[in-house]
């Protein structure tokens, strides 16, 4: 056999020695895991569905769903219209666009934690900020890590993507073609129109993109929450209106031990994401090698 | 089809002349929302823990010196958090780049037997959340005796098909394949093809995997949080949420360290933003755009 033969093989070998033992062969074990009862203190077994029966009558299991898609509900949509909207104020070449964009962009240098962490000390209802303030003009204080825990969350999310989202709407924009937009010109449609039908239109793989990433992202939600609600011990129990699938999923397997059962929610979860995203690239294919 | 309306004329020149100060009253607010949380950290991290949870609005401290960072990184576990973050992220990245570099070349340049298959194979990663892979993998990396080891950082996701795929792109653009063949034909050996021709041609793709994959890894929170397990392992997002110390009977975070430690962790990405940022985007965006 010629060497340039087996070379290709050669070159991609590491790459899918890694990608099998790290990625396929996990994720294959998954399945198998979750036929079984697997469990801390309990006798190995093949249980069939009975995983998976369990699931469908547990309410934390669709309370941590309902939590997920609420928050994506409100998130999502409220991201990609403030994103999209500072992209194409940028996109018109002000001056000082590009300082705007990258203060806008600063907060992505975070980690969720840290976005977390930093925006409790705007929460904190005795020493946060917002409630000094509140407090000096004799306003009621807002209970942000409490009763208002769910647009608290929303925000940290949306400062900590706005920016990701804005540079990802600008590259959008900037691949635009420009002789739609002159012959649009001189057919003299309107600023509106033009958005309406040809900008938004086109912008059709940069919205499939974001969303791609969001839906992984809330079905995935985990830092946020539960850096807000119960990492630092002093906001009280783990309230349930924030506990989503993965915080869930993470109780499941380590506080309990049963990973049998928290491979059968992660199945499920994947199936919905892998539905979503699925039909998401089908219809505006994105990621692909052929041109 | 864009009909022409005369009347839209006048409306046009209304937009425009609210329309500019209003993009900048909008962009400056959507800064100062932006960056006020770095400086609301920045300005805590100068005051004392009593002063951070005093109840009194003082803005700016008291007493403003620099005791927090020098305490955090003489007296507290900090140190040894920040070196596992350094160790963790650099080893993933290195390993990472290399590992789909590599690969990449080779999807991109040969033609060999079942390669549309095996792309397809792995893109399809992409559509797994890493949620449903987690637990899995923490069997599979127990069974493998890393567990609380800083390699089940490195180690799994450093093939990643985001890399990758970028890398097909960026070689497939920027490495002409004329080059290729004819430093065949001069008789240059298929590694000095790869290390002294390809390599040096797509330095700035590599440079922006390694951005992106620094970042990524230095981040990273659910993983780390499921994989370390005593103190002295955990990297500075594991540890920041649930760093506590013990007053008395209650426990009380260590705020200063904590807020202070959650500054000093944004520096070394800001850093990396101030000389790389457009490198970063370009990283981030793969894919959004369809050429």
């Amino acid at each position: 056999m010629r060497v340039d033969k087996i070379l290709p093989y050669l070159y991609i070998a590491p790459f899918f020695v890694f990608f099998f033992t790290f990625f396929a062969f996990p994720f294959a074990y998954s399945i198998w895991l979750s036929f079984t009862r697997t469990k801390i203190g309990a006798p190995f077994a093949f249980v069939g569905l009975s995983n998976y029966w369990r699931l469908i009558h547990d309410d934390l299991f669709w309370n941590g769903l309902m939590t997920c898609i609420k928050i994506g509900l409100i998130q999502v949509p409220l991201n990609i219209g403030l994103s999209l909207l500072i992209a194409l104020m940028l996109n018109t070449g002000l001056r000082g666009s590009r300082i705007f964009r990258t203060l806008i962009f600063l907060p992505v240098a975070t980690s969720l934690v840290v976005a977390a962490i930093v925006w409790i000390q705007f929460y904190g209802t005795r020493w946060g900020l917002i409630n000094q303030i509140l407090r000096y003009f004799g306003l009621p204080e807002i209970d942000f890590l409490g009763k208002q825990i769910i647009p608290a969350l929303v925000n940290v999310m949306n400062w900590r993507y706005l920016g990701w989202n804005v540079v990802i709407f600008l590259a959008g924009l900037s691949s635009l073609p420009t002789e739609v937009y002159e012959s649009a010109k001189i057919d003299g449609a309107g600023r509106f129109r033009t958005f309406w039908y040809i900008t938004l239109p086109l912008l059709k793989p940069t919205f499939a993109f974001i969303l791609f990433f969001s839906i992984i992202g809330v079905f995935g939600l985990f830092a946020e929450p539960y850096v807000l609600t119960s990492g630092t011990g002093m906001h009280g129990q783990r309230a349930r209106a924030t506990e989503t699938v993965a915080m869930y999923l993470y109780d499941v397997a380590f506080r309990y031990g049963n990973y049998g059962y928290s491979a059968a929610i992660s199945w499920v979860l994947f199936i919905i994401t892998f539905v979503l995203s699925f039909t998401l690239i089908k219809y505006v294919r994105i990621w692909e090698i052929e041109r | 089809m864009i009909r022409t309306k005369r009347k839209k004329v006048r409306k046009i020149d209304w937009i425009e002349r609210i329309g500019y100060p209003l993009m900048y009253v909008v962009l400056i607010l959507f800064s100062i929302y932006s960056i006020a949380p770095f400086i609301w950290a920045f300005i805590l991290t100068l005051k004392d823990y009593d002063e951070i949870m005093g109840s009194l609005v003082n803005i700016w401290p008291r007493h403003p010196d620099f005791e927090n960072y020098y305490t955090l990184f003489t007296q507290s576990i900090y140190p040894r958090w920040l070196l596992n973050s350094i160790v963790a992220s650099l080893g993933y990245t290195l390993i990472s780049v290399v590992l789909c570099s590599i690969a990449a070349y080779s999807f991109a340049m040969f033609n060999f037997k079942g390669r549309n298959k095996l792309f397809l194979f792995m893109m399809g990663s992409v559509l797994v959340p890493f949620t449903s892979i987690a637990i899995p993998l923490f069997i599979e990396m127990a069974n493998f005796k890393l567990v609380n080891n800083l390699w089940a950082l490195i180690l799994p996701g450093a093939a990643n098909a985001f890399t990758i795929y970028y890398l097909i792109l960026y070689i497939r653009s920027a490495v002409p394949r004329d080059l290729i063949d004819s430093a065949r034909v001069d008789g240059c050996s298929e590694l000095g093809i790869l290390f002294r021709i390809v390599l040096p041609v797509i330095l700035p793709g590599l440079a922006a995997m390694i951005i992106v994959n620094f970042v990524s890894a230095w981040n990273d929170f659910f993983w780390p949080l499921i994989i370390l397990r005593t103190e002295d392992m955990y990297t500075v997002p594991v540890g920041l949420p649930t760093w506590n110390q013990f007053s008395g009977t209650t426990v009380q975070p260590v705020v200063n360290w904590q807020i202070t430690g959650a500054v000093v962790s944004v520096i070394p990405i800001l850093i990396i933003f101030a000389f790389g940022m457009s490198q970063f985007i370009k990283g981030i965006t793969a894919g959004a755009v369809k050429e």
